[in-house]
């Protein structure tokens, strides 16, 4: 284990029997207890608003199971344009939702379209981090984040993967040349990707995420100490740089 | 445990992905592999001839630690078929590998056939770089098996390199449709499919791979390691249906 305090930036809960998904709270927690993660960032499968009315449900009462354990974030769907932001509003009051997932190549939009960057602003107004999914298919590249990314500066963004497969490198200079964006390590099997996005953007800018339960998190956890990071740079990549963004009180988390 | 690593490229690299002989033996013994089957990289000279050469000079150094893949461009056509047979007859070979993203040619077209052929008729099995959806989608990968029912055919990285998940369903349709279709493990990131391929399908539809070293042989194993699986069928993935395959000891 890397150190005490492991926070994975991003993970998932949500049941959809169409897709084979039956991913529940209680199903990712075991996971998270066998791994050693005191905190995850869970989103859905299914975009908000979408297929299922009121989908946001079951982020909220995980949350409400689990309130030491788990961060809800909402996956959202821009397209809806203002009702899509009345989602999230709500669902920060009801479901306490403290960051919004986007899966560009779901809903099929522009990333740096009107549309992405009225809700991305909003989001940076209630503080609320965006997590893209980030890797080499269409709307999800790098330089299309990072034209959102220009026109959403007080909005902190995550580029998930590093890039994906092959767009790693596309990832890290987006990441480095905007002050808010971040990257995580999830899914990807390059330990040496990790090393170099620390190498590039400082530890500072790289956080732990995992992409459970479709990615296992123990072998999540070896590709960061496999990256030949020094224990501050682990540190600070594995819980430090999530509860600084998030103002999450570790003290309480050593404690627990 | 015995591990086959049956996914390692050697050599100098156009795309700066080298690796020396010497680092890879004691990679090998930090990670408990007792033998590779070796590919060479795609050298700066874009000689592939020469490339197999030194994977020939390699496996009869370390013949108890190294096999061979035959690596050719389809594009040479005649020149790439004397190359296979070259590489069988006279370096010992056990397969062909093809890697349609650089050597730039979709595995599912009739470019290949002159060189499935002939592996039909050696018998080898050909080993697919997956998951590069231009040319090497799973369902082309599908495709090129069906075509050629009678080869052992070889999908790397569980058949694709998706990180957005979509693939994973692809490839999953891919195994089912086609019997003589194995998936290599390297960078399958997804483990609920694996046991779910090996409660179906049963265990002798997957190998162990790393492809290192743009993947990292630590990791690689550990994704065997962690699958919910017993000792038996780890065995299985890790070198019983390679040696299978290739009717090796």
């Amino acid at each position: 284990m890397v150190q005490n305090i492991i926070l994975d930036s991003h993970a998932h809960v949500d049941v959809v029997p169409a897709l084979g998904w039956y991913d529940t709270a209680d199903k990712l927690i075991k996971l998270m207890d066998q791994a050693g993660i005191s905190m995850a960032v869970i989103s859905g499968y299914l975009n908000s608003p979408g297929p299922e009315p009121d989908n946001l449900r079951v982020i909220g009462e995980a949350v409400e199971k689990y309130p030491k354990r788990l961060i809800g974030y909402a996956r959202l769907d821009p397209w809806f344009d203002e009702e899509c932001i009345r989602t999230l509003e709500e669902s920060v009051r009801n479901y306490k939702i403290r960051g919004v997932k986007l899966h560009p190549a779901h809903y099929t939009l522009y990333p740096f379209g009107p549309l992405t960057v009225k809700l991305a602003q909003r989001a940076g107004e209630l503080g609320l981090p965006v997590l893209f999914h980030c890797g080499d298919e269409m709307m999800c590249l790098p330089y299309q984040i990072d034209r959102l990314a220009a026109q959403a500066p007080d909005t902190k963004i995550i580029l998930a993967h590093i890039g994906g497969f092959f767009s790693n490198d596309s990832a890290l200079e987006v990441a480095a040349r905007r002050s808010n964006v971040w990257v995580d390590t999830s899914e990807i099997p390059f330990p040496n990707m990790v090393r170099k996005a620390v190498d590039h953007l400082g530890a500072e800018k790289v956080l732990f995420g995992s992409d459970a339960p479709c990615c296992d998190i123990r072998l999540e956890i070896l590709k960061v100490e496999l990256a030949g990071l020094s224990l501050e740079q682990e540190q600070l990549v594995m819980w430090k740089n999530y509860a600084q963004m998030m103002g999450i009180d570790t003290e309480e988390l050593k404690c627990e | 445990m015995r591990i086959i690593d049956s996914h390692v490229y050697v050599g100098e690299s156009l795309f700066d992905q080298h690796q020396s002989v010497e680092d890879l033996i004691s990679l090998m013994d930090t990670c408990g592999v007792s033998q590779v089957i070796l590919a060479p990289n795609k050298p700066k000279t874009y000689s592939l001839c020469s490339a197999n050469r030194m994977v020939k000079e390699v496996v009869k150094q370390y013949p108890a630690k190294f096999l061979g893949w035959a690596r050719v461009d389809p594009w040479q056509k005649e020149s790439a078929v004397d190359e296979l047979k070259k590489a069988h007859d006279e370096y010992g070979f056990c397969g062909l590998i093809l890697h349609p993203w650089e050597e730039l040619f979709p595995v599912s077209g009739p470019i290949v056939d002159p060189l499935m052929k002939l592996a039909s008729q050696y018998q080898m099995p050909v080993m697919v770089e997956a998951g590069y959806s231009l040319v090497s989608h799973p369902l082309d990968i599908a495709e090129l098996a069906k075509r050629f029912p009678e080869v052992t055919v070889i999908g790397t990285h569980g058949l694709q390199l998706d990180s957005s998940a979509f693939a994973l369903t692809d490839a999953e349709i891919a195994m089912h449709e086609c019997p003589n279709l194995i998936m290599e493990t390297s960078g399958m990131y997804a483990p609920f499919v694996m046991e779910k391929l090996v409660q179906d399908l049963g265990v002798e539809r997957l190998i162990f791979g790393s492809h290192t070293p743009w993947m990292d042989m630590r990791l690689e194993v550990e994704r065997i390691n962690y699958l919910n699986l017993t000792s038996a069928q780890k065995e299985a993935i890790f070198a019983g249906n390679i040696k299978r395959i290739l009717n090796i000891e």
